[in-house]
């Protein structure tokens, strides 16, 4: 019972957090429409151009899809086969917690890489061409949006361990 | 131990995490991961998977996917898809299978404006269900062609499928484009004889429909202004080489947003779901590609693809043979697996020979986006068949499946077409310079 209830309240609070990431992921998604927009009108009928328009898209694009890593995770949006979802108790339930066991260890790897990438562009002082906009912001927001993932695939093991033991 | 039986028992375990069920793009990255690790060192494969993720995601050039994603799901709530179908409707609905003859026109219209397969179906399915369902026709003719009608989109500029194959094989989206536009149409008029053929086989798989006066015929052109406009702005703009890709595909969103305020058919909550879709799409294809970034750094090392291609350079046997090799092994492995998993997958690998057997990488890459056509239609994963399953809830998947094989044979009738005379897909590819 109490491991229910633990799992319904990560559950309840992964969908939080990731319709959180997803609102910042709206906004910039929209920035990077809106900015294209305003470089192309400035080019062409005004003769100029948004100032690290490119720059401002491609940064927006990090923003953007980072942040709705786990909510497309949590939509089921990740492109996988079906082949063994009729498959019968045990054996699904140990597949499953196989996947999600892999996953959490990629996503780990993923978030702590993420965020030693963060440090080396931060010593490097990496910065883009044009306006010189520091990069390991954006290194570091990768890393973060990888951490509900993880939650999520947590999440889904405990699910499939307890599917395999109700067989 | 030997490269290549690295890369082969690499190639064996990622088809195990497919089957398995693992995301693909997780699978690749994972598979991707390792074989470096074991390649090279742990330290150098550490550091490879957070920078090519992040080099995949700070992408400018892949800005043009979400951007095209976003102007076929604004197009989507927009309205524009259900007054294509009531202009064709108008137009064609007293054929014999003339609900189904507009469902095909109407979906390579609506191809034009949107770049999704699933969303071309769920707009055009949604109203021309219905209206089938009305006139008596069969369940397995509808449903069929409405999926298949669908996929007719991943031909029509703008497509996902050629952004995708342009970015990795370094071609230019325009030309891959334009090269699209002949072969969909070519196919949207195969699939439109094959109705007529069903229907006169099987008189009541889709009765015609009421007649209409020519004044509602010419009225009924209005229907298709929104998409003509939306598609010469944007598509005129990127073949005239007014505007790069993400910019045509920026100007796209604005313009289908445009005409969904226009029309009175773009709500707040509209706008904010397609929004969410075309975001959660960007995000899959975008780790799809990071994914297969990965994997293509741990095959490259393997030298496998190097290999290859010179292996098949030294063959006793015609080019051409190795291509129809090719092309039947993408059709293979397009029924199991999701279109733009097939793209990502399999292209870094085999373009390496298609360049050394000399054939044309544009001609390659309609071939490629016209051979994972058979993905969106076919079981495990044909993503527009669970589209129309969801429309349709009382008619069978397997119902749905058996609706879509009678177009297998108009659409091998195009891949012969495209093979014999490939100036099909080449020729309008010369009017675009960049």
């Amino acid at each position: 019972m109490k491991i229910t209830d633990t799992i319904g309240r990560l559950d309840k609070f992964n969908v939080k957090i990731s319709i959180w990431f997803e609102r910042v992921a709206i906004i910039a998604v929209l920035g990077m429409i809106l900015g294209t927009l305003i470089d192309v009108i400035g080019a062409k009928v005004f003769n100029a151009p948004l100032r690290a328009g490119t720059e401002l898209i491609y940064l927006l694009q990090v923003i953007a899809i980072g942040g709705a890593l786990a909510i497309s995770k949590i939509d089921g949006r990740h492109v996988r086969i079906e082949l063994i979802d009729r498959l019968p108790q045990p054996a699904l339930g140990i597949i499953h917690s196989l996947v999600a066991l892999l996953g959490i260890v990629l996503f780990a790897l993923l978030t702590w890489g993420s965020f030693e990438y963060m440090q080396s562009l931060r010593i490097n002082n990496d910065v883009t061409s044009n306006v010189r906009f520091p990069l390991f912001p954006f290194a570091l927001w990768q890393g973060l949006c990888c951490i509900p993932v993880i939650l999520i695939l947590i999440s889904e093991f405990v699910g499939s361990l307890r599917e395999i033991k109700r067989k | 131990m030997n490269p290549i039986l690295i890369g082969s028992i690499g190639i064996v375990v990622l088809l195990v995490l497919f089957s398995i069920g693992m995301p693909m793009a997780f699978s690749m990255a994972a598979v991707g991961l390792v074989g470096f690790a074991y390649l090279v060192s742990p330290d150098a494969a550490f550091n490879l998977l957070p920078r090519d993720v992040f080099d995949q995601f700070a992408s400018y050039s892949l800005t043009v996917i979400p951007m095209f994603v976003m102007m076929g799901c604004y197009a989507f709530a927009s309205g524009i898809g259900r007054k294509l179908f009531n202009t064709a409707y108008v137009l064609l609905g007293r054929l014999p299978g003339g609900l189904a003859v507009s469902t095909m026109a109407a979906s390579t219209a609506f191809g034009a404006v949107c770049g999704s397969t699933a969303a071309t179906t769920a707009t055009i399915g949604k109203v021309a269900l219905p209206e089938m369902k009305k006139f008596h026709y069969n369940d397995t003719f509808a449903t069929g062609t409405v999926a298949t009608a669908g996929g007719l989109g991943i031909m029509i500029p703008p497509s996902t499928s050629f952004i995708v194959y342009g970015l990795l094989t370094e071609q230019s989206i325009g030309k891959l484009y334009i090269s699209g536009i002949l072969p969909g149409l070519i196919l949207a008029v195969l699939f439109m004889a094959t109705i007529q053929v069903w229907c006169r086989i099987d008189r009541t798989a889709g009765p015609p429909g009421p007649s209409t006066t020519w004044k509602a015929k010419m009225k009924s052109l209005t229907g298709v202004a929104d998409a003509l406009i939306l598609f010469a702005v944007t598509m005129g703009g990127l073949f005239a080489g007014w505007f790069t890709p993400t910019q045509a595909g920026a100007i796209g969103s604005v313009g289908a947003l445009l005409i969904g305020l226009f029309n009175r058919e773009l709500t707040w909550q509209k706008f904010m779901d397609a929004t969410k879709d075309g975001l959660r799409i960007s995000c899959m294809i975008m780790l799809l590609i990071a994914g297969a970034t990965v994997f293509s750094h741990f095959i490259t090392r393997t030298t496998m693809p190097a290999i290859l291609a010179e292996g098949v350079g030294t063959l006793a046997v015609p080019g051409f043979v190795v291509m129809i090799l090719i092309l039947v092994f993408y059709f293979i492995i397009g029924t199991f697996l999701d279109a733009m998993a097939t793209i990502v997958l399999v292209v870094p690998i085999l373009f390496p020979i298609i360049v050394e057997l000399g054939y044309d990488p544009i001609w390659f890459g309609v071939m490629v986006t016209l051979m994972s056509m058979t993905a969106v239609v076919s079981p495990p994963d044909g993503v527009n068949v669970y589209v129309v399953k969801g429309i349709a809830r009382d008619v069978p998947i397997t119902t749905i499946f058996k609706g879509t094989i009678p177009y297998l044979a108009p659409f091998f009738v195009g891949i012969v077409l495209l093979v014999v005379f490939p100036e099909i897909a080449t020729t309008l590819s010369h009017y675009i310079k960049y």
